[in-house]
Formats: C-alpha cells, sequence, structure tokens
C-alpha cells in the first residue's frame, strides 16, 4: 500500500502542480502587463537604462519581454 | 457600455453609421499609440457617415480617463472593463478594433496597433461608406 502511494507522489504532485496552470487571454493581463510585475527591482530605472542603451546602439527590441503583455507582437 | 462619466450609452444609437469599436486598455503601450491615429481619424471622418469609438477595458475607469484627459483627445471613448464585451467577443489580441456596418453587422476584426492596421481598417470604412463590398469576409479576424 505505502509502496503504491510513493508510486503515485509524483504523479500526484505533479498533478497539483499543473493545475494552477492556465492561459491568460490578452484582455486579461493587466497585473501582468503591471511594471511591478518585472524582474528589475526598479523597473523605472531600468527603463531609463534600456532607453540610454537603445539610443547608444541605434537599436531597439531584443530586451525582456516585447511589449506589456497585452499580445499584440 | 458607460461612457468616462458613468452614464450608460448604446451602440445602437450609432445604428445607421459605420462603426469602428477600438478595444485599448491604459496598461497597453501599442493601444495608446493606435488611440491617437484613431483620434486623428475620426476628426477627418466629421460629417461622414462613420465613427469610431473607443472602448477600454481598464478595470479602473479612472486610468483610461486620465489618459483621454492627459492627450486631449476628442473620439468617444467608453469604459467596459475586462470582463464585458471583451470577454464576451473573447478578444483574440489587444489592441483589437472591430468594424460594424450600418446595420450593426461585424464586417472585420482586426489585431495590432501599427500604421498597416489603421490603413487597412481605412481600407474597409472606405469600402463600407461607397457601398463596395468590404475586401474580406465577415467576422475574419486578422492581424
Amino acid at each position: 500500500m505505502i509502496g503504491s502511494l510513493r508510486a503515485l507522489a509524483p504523479a500526484l504532485l505533479a498533478t497539483a502542480l499543473l493545475a494552477g496552470c492556465a492561459s491568460v487571454k490578452a484582455y486579461q493581463r493587466e497585473h501582468l502587463a503591471d511594471p511591478i510585475m518585472s524582474f528589475d527591482a526598479d523597473t523605472r530605472e531600468a527603463a531609463r537604462e534600456l532607453h540610454w542603451l537603445e539610443a547608444r546602439e541605434g537599436s531597439t527590441g531584443g530586451a525582456g519581454i516585447a511589449g506589456g503583455g497585452c499580445a499584440c507582437n | 457600455l458607460t461612457d468616462l462619466a458613468g452614464a450608460t450609452v448604446m451602440l445602437s444609437e450609432l445604428r445607421g453609421q459605420v462603426v469602428v469599436v477600438n478595444f485599448w486598455a491604459s496598461w497597453c503601450k501599442p493601444c495608446k499609440r493606435e488611440l491617437m491615429r484613431l483620434d486623428q481619424w475620426n476628426r477627418e471622418l466629421d460629417g461622414r457617415p462613420a465613427r469610431i469609438v473607443a472602448v477600454s477595458i481598464d478595470s479602473d475607469r479612472e486610468k483610461a480617463a486620465r489618459f483621454i484627459q492627459d492627450k486631449g483627445l476628442a473620439l468617444p471613448v467608453f469604459h467596459d472593463g475586462p470582463s464585458g464585451l471583451a470577454a464576451v467577443l473573447d478578444l483574440p489580441s489587444l489592441p483589437c478594433t472591430v468594424v460594424l456596418d450600418a446595420w450593426g453587422r461585424v464586417v472585420r476584426v482586426r489585431g495590432g496597433g501599427d500604421d498597416d492596421t489603421v490603413r487597412e481598417l481605412r481600407h474597409t470604412v472606405e469600402a463600407l461608406l461607397e457601398n463596395r463590398p468590404a475586401s474580406v469576409r465577415a467576422g475574419e479576424v486578422s492581424g
């Protein structure tokens, strides 16, 4: 009995973890698009740095995720 | 729908005109860029039987109102939130624009907010205004 429970444990764990996965529609991404969801500690400073970098390099894009999570790109 | 002052408005009041309904949000940067273009286009349509209306899907109406006020946009803006029409229509992307003919039928659904999008929407609306068949199938989603 205990052996079969042990065998089932990884499957149960995976089921429990994957149950939280869901696709988010474009119109539901308001909270995801919030700057606070960024990995950067200071999002405004990061945006300024990126702007400066883009100006220096003469190119844009390729940094981080595209857009604000609104699925428009 | 409600306008930014909170008054209820029916889209059916615009029946008889070609109506371009643009779904946008203050947290969506491409939406805001497109809205500026649509505002300009709406001014150009003055006196013709076509209207552009913007529907904000922000949860907070104030955020939408602040953006419209800051930019001085003149096109009619309504607020519907993320669980209203956007959910009913299950918008495929944001920004997303729906073109309705004079009878309120959906002629086109177009995602995206770049220059090409606005150009294509203009083409569709001009075709409807001239009673030409639009070059796209009804209900086609593109972009």
